[in-house]
């Protein structure tokens, strides 16, 4: 899907834990998750450090939208 | 006429070649209908097998081809066969549903391509059960067939090991796909100016899953809006996804599909807006032409409501 929507112009930032998988199926700009069954998020985390944990994913994520890419990258 | 000269020399006195349709590959792809008129002058000609190419590396002989013979086998019922490069887009559209010999990507090799498309139209007209791809040069159609092995798996992945570390030539069994690649989109100029779309491979729908998304081989995207929502919440908002354990995600939806954090960014002037739908499907056990489909169907609607960028969450 990433690659689909990169193909029509649109840039995208994936998030998933699924990284290596991610990079080597071809997808551009890539943001690994948390983890499989909470990508964004940890449950284990009180609530408001979650929250912080999940805007700082969100925001890697926009940067990646404004990062020139050469092909597939894993954007820390 | 063209390459049915040399075709019908690779058929020898098995087959005749009974008629050449020939086309422009633009009036194939762009002409809807084109393919109408294709098959109804092969149809005329009442044969019992169509042979379409060879295509090479050519991309929209091969997706010409492609689209003919699988019409020509469904409709006409008659046997078919064609032939490309396997890197041809036509052999990941068709490659399932036709027998497509495996040929080099230019017409430099055409004499072994029309041979190996006239062996397997002969075989397969005459109803005999066709060698494994890599026997009878087709490319690999996808289907599974049960063999017995006359030595285990460990004892050929051994022999395998020991041929690769020894320098001499092996073969894998299983051939790690490769993945074509696509060209980065450009980059945003400013994502505090941009309107940006979260889109979910993770399952994330309304409670009770009122459009039926599937949990596995899922048929369809949905999208809804999420206007005025600040939260996914868990009473409001579920995953159907069935490839993971979906309890922290049914806990807080925002584990899936961030709203949340990106309500916090757009207020906070990080990112333009938001916007007002949020695109949702499973990931689960799907075809990549599936999936492809789906992208490409969202990306024209995201295109019409003036999104610049995606923000994909999936597992």
């Amino acid at each position: 899907m990433a690659k689909e929507l990169e193909s029509a112009g649109l840039p995208v930032a994936y998030i998933t834990t699924l990284d290596g998988l991610a990079r080597s199926v071809g997808a551009n700009r890539i943001i690994r998750g948390q983890a499989i069954v909470n990508v964004v998020g940890d449950p284990s985390l009180p609530l408001a450090d979650e929250r912080k944990l999940r805007e700082e994913l969100v925001r890697k994520a926009l940067r990646a939208l404004e990062t020139p890419v050469e092909g597939p990258t894993i954007l820390a | 006429m063209g390459p049915a000269v040399a075709l019908q020399q690779a058929l020898g006195d098995r087959a005749q070649v009974v008629a050449t349709v020939y086309c422009g590959d633009n009036y194939a792809n762009e002409r809807s209908g084109a393919v109408d008129e294709i098959l109804e002058l092969v149809a005329g000609e009442r044969p019992d097998v169509l042979v379409a190419g060879p295509a090479f590396a050519a991309g929209r002989y091969g997706l010409a081809c492609g689209a003919l013979c699988a019409r020509a086998q469904a409709e006409l019922g008659i046997t078919v066969v064609s032939g490309m490069h396997p890197d041809n887009p036509g052999a990941e559209l068709y490659r399932t549903r036709v027998y497509l010999a495996s040929t080099r990507d230019s017409a430099a090799g055409m004499a072994e391509a029309l041979k190996a498309m006239a062996r397997l139209a002969l075989k397969l007209r005459a109803g005999e059960q066709l060698g494994s791809p890599q026997e009878e040069g087709y490319i690999p159609t996808g289907r599974r067939v049960h063999l017995v092995a006359e030595q285990s798996a460990a004892e050929r992945a051994v022999e395998m090991l020991v041929r690769k570390a020894s320098g001499q030539p092996f073969r894998t069994e299983w051939a790690v796909p490769t993945y074509s690649r696509v060209d980065p989109a450009p980059p945003l100029k400013n994502v505090a100016q941009a309107r940006i779309a979260l889109i979910s491979s993770g399952g994330v729908v309304p409670r009770g899953n009122p459009d039926r998304l599937e949990s596995a081989y899922a048929s369809k995207w949905l999208k809804y809006s999420i206007a005025g929502l600040d939260d996914l919440e868990p009473d409001r908002w579920e995953s159907i996804h069935g490839g993971f354990d979906t309890t922290n995600v049914n806990n807080d939806p925002d584990r899936m599909a961030p709203l949340d954090a990106l309500r916090v960014l757009e207020r906070d002037g990080v990112l333009g807006e938001l916007h007002d739908q949020f695109y949702t499907t499973v990931g689960n056990t799907s075809a990549i032409p599936t999936m492809r489909k789906f992208a490409r169907e969202i990306a024209q609607e995201l295109k019409k409501s003036r999104v610049d960028g995606v923000i994909l969450t999936g597992s």
